[in-house]
């Protein structure tokens, strides 16, 4: 009964040993945690690595790949960036390109996107009455992307050759 | 304490361990080894070495635990140099926990204190380290052996065996030939200390 085998480890355990296992847990998600606010504080995004959730974006970006995203204050947004943001109130980050950018001279931005796949520009996507996003919706700028089903719908594809 | 009487019928029960797995080869002699100090031989456990190591590890998971409260608290541009603060102290503080374990700890399982109920001698200590390379059989045993507060007079036992000689086919531990060869290399020790003397 192997179940009964880990509850009798438990039992020899002292109080020592339990507490360096719990410790040991608490270690390993506290290791994962530190890398992650640790891409966050070097990225200067709050969400350093998303997920493509939508076919927005295709044939670019596919549903389920990887995105890292950096927003450095430095770089200014450009036409043409590849931009994930979040619509104020919903939490659904979206990865679209940045179509049009008014630019005033204390580099105060508002920008319009629109998803590559879509046939029009992301104002139906937008809180009713906003007609242009600002730096404070955006998530940050993608600068490297891993994808990821496709990697398993390769493994698919030859496993179901077999 | 009731939490004595349990282990003891715990384990007047036969140890049974996966005999594949090194690291319960290993926890399975260190504890058995740790039982004749304790109740054989009655030694006090000395427990500074593991208590160090247990508050370097909550010390640093207590860094992550602040940085995620903060984070929680104030999102992220606000809690940027916090967040830089605790990861730092945290890797820094995981590094020194890996040296610590690594060179300081070395494998040492068991410190313990021999104290003359009569009051005449100053007692003994020992410090026991046991090392099992992850897929290998032998089972390496260092017994130190201090006789009296005078450090110098020390003694080194090694036990080096294949773990084949304590556990038979279905994993079960041997407690009687075990403990066989430690009282073999404890009096060796003891018996050098002596001489020493």
């Amino acid at each position: 009964m192997e179940i009964f085998s880990f509850v009798d480890d438990v039992k020899r355990m002292d109080k020592r040993q339990a507490i360096y296992q719990v410790l040991n847990f608490g270690m390993i998600i506290s290791t994962a945690l530190m890398i992650w606010k640790g891409l966050m504080v070097m990225t200067g995004s709050e969400s350093p690595i998303v997920v493509v959730l939508s076919g927005s974006m295709e044939p670019a970006f596919h549903r389920g790949d990887l995105l890292l995203l950096t927003n450095y204050e430095e770089e200014p947004i450009r036409a043409g960036d590849i931009v994930v943001f979040r619509i104020e109130g919903r939490d659904i980050p979206i990865v679209h390109r940045v179509l049009k950018i008014h630019e005033k001279n204390d580099s105060y931005v508002k920008f319009l996107t629109k998803g590559d796949n879509n046939q029009v520009d992301d104002r139906g996507l937008y809180s009713p009455g906003q007609l242009w996003l600002e730096k404070k919706d955006v998530i940050g700028r993608a600068r490297g992307f891993l994808p990821y089903i496709a990697v398993l719908g390769f493994f698919v594809l030859v496993h179901r050759e077999n | 304490m009731s939490s004595s009487t349990n282990t003891k019928n715990i384990s007047s029960k036969p140890i049974k361990i996966n005999k594949w797995d090194t690291n319960a080869l290993k926890n399975a002699l260190n504890d058995a080894c740790k039982k004749y100090f304790k109740e054989t031989l009655n030694y006090t456990e000395d427990y500074s070495v593991m208590d160090r190591r247990l508050y370097i590890s909550l010390i640093s998971c207590l860094f992550s635990l602040y940085a995620l409260i903060y984070d929680w608290f104030n999102p992220f541009p606000k809690s940027r140099s916090v967040l830089i603060a605790c990861v730092a102290s945290y890797f820094i503080i995981a590094g020194i926990l890996t040296f610590y374990m690594r060179f300081i700890e070395n494998g040492r399982f068991f410190t313990g204190k021999l104290i003359d109920k009569t009051g005449i001698d100053p007692g003994q200590k020992c410090k026991i380290i046991s090392k099992l390379k992850k897929y290998d059989d032998i089972y390496n045993l260092t017994l130190e052996y201090y006789d009296g507060t005078n450090t110098s007079t020390s003694s080194v036992a090694v036990l080096k065996k294949s773990v084949g000689n304590y556990f038979d086919e279905n994993g079960v531990l041997c407690y009687d030939k075990y403990i066989n060869d430690l009282k073999k290399i404890y009096d060796q020790a003891r018996s050098n200390a002596r001489k020493v003397k």
